[in-house]
């Protein structure tokens, strides 16, 4: 099989030119945070929900909401709280008395950008609930069912210092997250534009520059980014290292991994890679894209045992020693 | 029959006396049926030994005939007393029963010179006539002379005899491991003498590329230039290895603060390796051609030792 990758080069190259506006938008309001952003828009161009996890005040919300304010894009925001029920994010039917009917009322899942706001302080039929639509993409409401619009996007936010009072997102359900981000704090510079950008009498405003069909176009071009079979063995090596790392030379990784990646880490390496090369305006992936994003497509994914933790070995340092071992192509 | 009597009486206190370093009561010569011994095992003791001082009844018939009242330590001088026991025995010599009642006492002498165990009394009650008694002992002389030494202070003699021999055999095993490893050194360094070069080694493999086949395959032979690249850079200047991307491979090269030249020739090669081997590109011959000549080049550079880096990181690159 020929592969035209000048074609594709030049058709990423249209498709990417949006990434520059909202790159320029987003840095209207938020200092610094380029890995958050970047992540944030692997997930939209490749139709993976991030999870977000960092200490209050380091503007993931504001992040995510400024990147909706770039989309003339449907957004909503629900702050999980213990007393959510699953009608409060789906909808439900209501009786009309005028007409003696039942109506579907939806519910804040119906939009293209979903703030799912501390998902953590919600009990686990809400996360249940939420976690089947951002995986089927549907909603059933009462005896109808309805497709999500696209893109839809669920971007969720934990806050990992304060446990109590908490519902810790099960192993099986973060899976359904592409990518869990771990945010970490702004360095001196950016903190000092930070205070002086948020103390002005004017805050800043990002405008729409994207509509959603531009984003539905970029992402078929993402799905067109050529990965060579070189590329795919790649990603299957480090996925199948986090199974079985004796096979790939890492024997003292086998008593600390409980559980290695599922074939759905597989899928989203190979997505997210394409996204990443996307954003490079690359039409072909490389290890590198392979490499930047492993760590935020992995570290939800592999389930550390008793002895790792009682070594205090976390799911990062396996993830990192797997990446450092397997040989690029 | 007075005289014989007073004849048996000296005989009996002629037979006691007799026996070294014995007292005898005078209720004993009368009652010649219990007899009291006193004695000491040794009439000469170490300063530093002990020496037993044994008081032993002795009557015939059963343990039971009499009782010996409870009598308080013996009063010693220049001498303490360390511990004390009585054992009783029961024997039978000529068919008649005899009862033997024995009390040590330990003692421990304080100076050298003489010691005594001063005479005492000791009472005792016939049962059968329910009549009391007293024997009493003599005063017993023993004499303390220089300590002997003891087997610890012979140890502590011996002692430093033991650590002398185990510092000589330490130093003997150092002084034999620092010769092997000095012997592994040399052979080392004349292995290194003889061996041939990284570079060369890499120079031939490029020799087996044929630019001029007109069948090679581009593709191939151009991911084996960067491959032999890497490898080199890895063996040579310990660069991150084949598990490495491009961009850590570089970054490595800006920390070590390699020749700016050097720096982009070796990215140009990797990046368009790294374009031939994912994007399906074909490559034509000026850029494989090209790809050769500098990994040729950066070798010979190498091999001269014209290729000038720091072997720590700096901290000034980014």
């Amino acid at each position: 099989m020929s592969i035209d990758i000048s074609a594709i080069n030049a058709k990423i190259e249209k498709e990417s030119e949006f990434i520059d506006k909202i790159s320029t938008e987003v840095s209207k309001v938020i200092v610094g945070q380029k890995y958050m952003l970047e992540r944030l828009l692997i997930g939209l161009l490749s139709d993976g929900h991030v999870l977000l996890e960092g200490v209050p005040g380091l503007a993931k919300t504001m992040a995510v909401k400024t990147l909706s304010d770039t989309i003339k894009t449907q957004f909503h925001r629900i702050q999980f709280t213990p007393d959510l029920l699953p009608a409060d994010i789906m909808g439900t039917v209501i009786y009309e008395q005028k007409t003696g009917s039942f109506s579907v009322k939806k519910g804040p899942v119906f939009s293209n950008l979903l703030l799912a706001d501390e998902i953590n302080r919600s009990p686990a039929k809400v996360q249940s609930a939420l976690l089947e639509a951002m995986q089927e993409r549907q909603v059933t409401i009462g005896e109808e069912t309805f497709k999500l619009p696209d893109p839809f996007l669920v971007l969720a936010t934990q806050n990992p210092i304060e446990q109590e009072g908490t519902y810790p997102l099960p192993e099986a359900q973060v899976d359904r997250f592409m990518l869990k981000l771990s945010i970490g704090y702004p360095n001196r510079e950016e903190e000092l534009e930070i205070m002086r950008r948020m103390t002005a009498l004017v805050t800043p405003i990002a405008q729409p520059v994207v509509s959603p069909q531009e984003i539905v176009a970029a992402k078929k071009a993402v799905h067109q980014v050529y990965i060579d079979p070189k590329i795919e063995n790649y990603i299957i090596d480090i996925v199948f290292a986090t199974r079985k790392p004796k096979e790939f030379g890492l024997a003292e990784l086998t008593e600390l991994i409980a559980f290695g990646a599922s074939p759905r880490a597989s899928i989203n390496l190979s997505m997210a890679a394409r996204a990443h090369a996307f954003l490079r305006r690359r039409g072909f992936v490389t290890p590198e894209d392979v490499r930047a994003i492993g760590m935020d497509v992995l570290r939800h994914r592999v389930i550390v045992t008793y002895e790792a933790e009682a070594e205090e070995v976390t799911a990062e340092e396996v993830v990192r020693k797997i990446l450092n071992k397997i040989e690029v192509p | 029959m007075k005289m014989s009597a007073l004849r048996s009486v000296t005989a009996l206190l002629f037979l006691c006396f007799s026996h070294a370093g014995l007292a005898q009561s005078i209720d004993s010569l009368a009652m010649s049926s219990i007899s009291l011994s006193a004695f000491v095992e040794q009439n000469e003791v170490p300063q530093n030994r002990l020496v037993n001082f044994v008081l032993r009844l002795h009557w015939n018939g059963d343990l039971d005939r009499y009782e010996v009242h409870p009598f308080e330590n013996p009063i010693v001088q220049n001498l303490q007393i360390q511990g004390s026991g009585s054992t009783n025995r029961v024997a039978e010599e000529n068919g008649v029963r005899q009862a033997i009642r024995e009390y040590t006492f330990t003692l421990k002498p304080e100076a050298i010179g003489m010691g005594y165990v001063e005479s005492f009394i000791i009472k005792y009650t016939d049962l059968s006539s329910q009549v009391e008694h007293r024997l009493t002992t003599n005063r017993i002389p023993i004499k303390v002379i220089d300590p002997v030494p003891d087997p610890i202070s012979r140890a502590w003699f011996i002692a430093p005899l033991i650590i002398v021999a185990l510092a000589g055999a330490a130093f003997y095993f150092i002084q034999t491991l620092r010769k092997r490893k000095a012997e592994r050194l040399k052979r080392a360094q004349e292995v290194a003498a003889m061996a041939v070069p990284i570079e060369e080694n890499y120079l031939q493999q490029l020799k087996e590329i044929d630019l001029n086949e007109p069948t090679l395959d581009g593709g191939r032979a151009f991911a084996a230039l960067s491959r032999s690249l890497r490898r080199f850079l890895h063996e040579r200047f310990e660069a991150p290895g084949l598990e490495a991307t491009t961009t850590q491979v570089t970054d490595y090269l800006h920390e070590h603060n390699f020749d700016d030249r050097i720096v982009n020739e070796i990215v140009e090669i990797l990046t368009s390796a790294d374009i031939i081997k994912f994007s399906g590109k074909t490559v034509d011959r000026p850029l494989l051609e090209r790809a050769y000549t500098i990994v040729e080049s950066i070798l010979q550079k190498s091999l001269r030792g014209e290729i000038p880096y720091e072997r720590e990181k700096t901290g000034n690159m980014t």
